[in-house]
């Protein structure tokens, strides 16, 4: 795992399960990024992607996902890379999923896209011969 | 902190639940269960000034909540939020709907 505090570009390999959570957690708490506003934008919009690609883009092809923070001036990309057939078909012009409150069980659904949109200046769900991934900007 | 701590305190008419930790898929279902038991007998002060993150999965619990207060004419506040929390909270575009108190005082 490289220090994101002692690098121009900072990586993990995180694992393809729940134990990403606190993983990524910890790797971006070495992150030097000098805003707090900043900082929580990444942590919470980091978190909400990661969350969601584990929960249903599983299982990841090599059960991990590389994750790359690179900081520039006023702001941040976040980058998730990764394997996975559930994720090619989404990326490749599958439909967002609805959000809003689901009267029927009473949850809200899609909150956490809602939260990603408004988090970042864009996101783009990438699928191609290098990788499928995330992109997000800050 | 990767642990979620949910301390219930009863009150007279209200029940304080200060949490602590990050708040999200996977640490959630104690404070889900904590306020929804909670919401059914009294008013509601969610103490979350030491929460590290809110993820969507508990803003929604937090938004379940406060449709089942309303509901049984109860309310629901959120109590010193940390800065995190209140960044999530904005997020969502419901800011409107969450009553937010700096202080014990400030509770109508």
């Amino acid at each position: 795992m490289t220090d994101p505090s002692k690098s121009p570009g900072f990586s993990t390999r995180l694992p393809g399960d729940r134990s990403a959570i606190p993983r990524f957690e910890d790797w971006l708490d070495r992150a030097a990024i000098p805003d707090p506003r900043l900082r929580d934008r990444v942590r919470l919009a980091g978190l909400e992607i990661l969350d969601n690609l584990i929960r249903h883009s599983g299982p990841l092809e090599g059960g991990s996902v590389r994750t790359s923070l690179r900081l520039r001036a006023g702001g941040a990309r976040l980058v998730f890379s990764f394997r996975s057939v559930k994720f090619r078909s989404f990326a490749r012009g599958g439909k967002n999923p609805r959000t809003g409150y689901n009267i029927e069980d009473g949850r809200w659904r899609g909150l956490g896209l809602v939260m990603v949109a408004f988090l970042t200046l864009h996101v783009r769900y990438v699928s191609d011969a290098r990788s499928d991934r995330v992109e997000a900007e800050f | 902190m990767n642990q979620l701590t949910v301390e219930e305190i009863r009150e007279t008419g209200r029940t304080i639940l200060q949490i602590a930790g990050p708040v999200n898929s996977y640490t959630f279902t104690d404070f889900q269960e904590k306020i929804f038991k909670a919401v059914r007998r009294s008013d509601i002060v969610v103490d979350m000034e030491k929460v590290t993150t809110l993820s969507s999965a508990g803003l929604g619990v937090l938004m379940a909540a406060m449709e089942d207060a309303e509901g049984a004419g109860r309310k629901i506040w959120i109590l010193r939020p940390s800065e995190i929390v209140r960044l999530a909270i904005e997020s969502t575009g419901f800011s409107d709907r969450f009553p937010v108190a700096q202080s014990m005082k400030d509770l109508a």
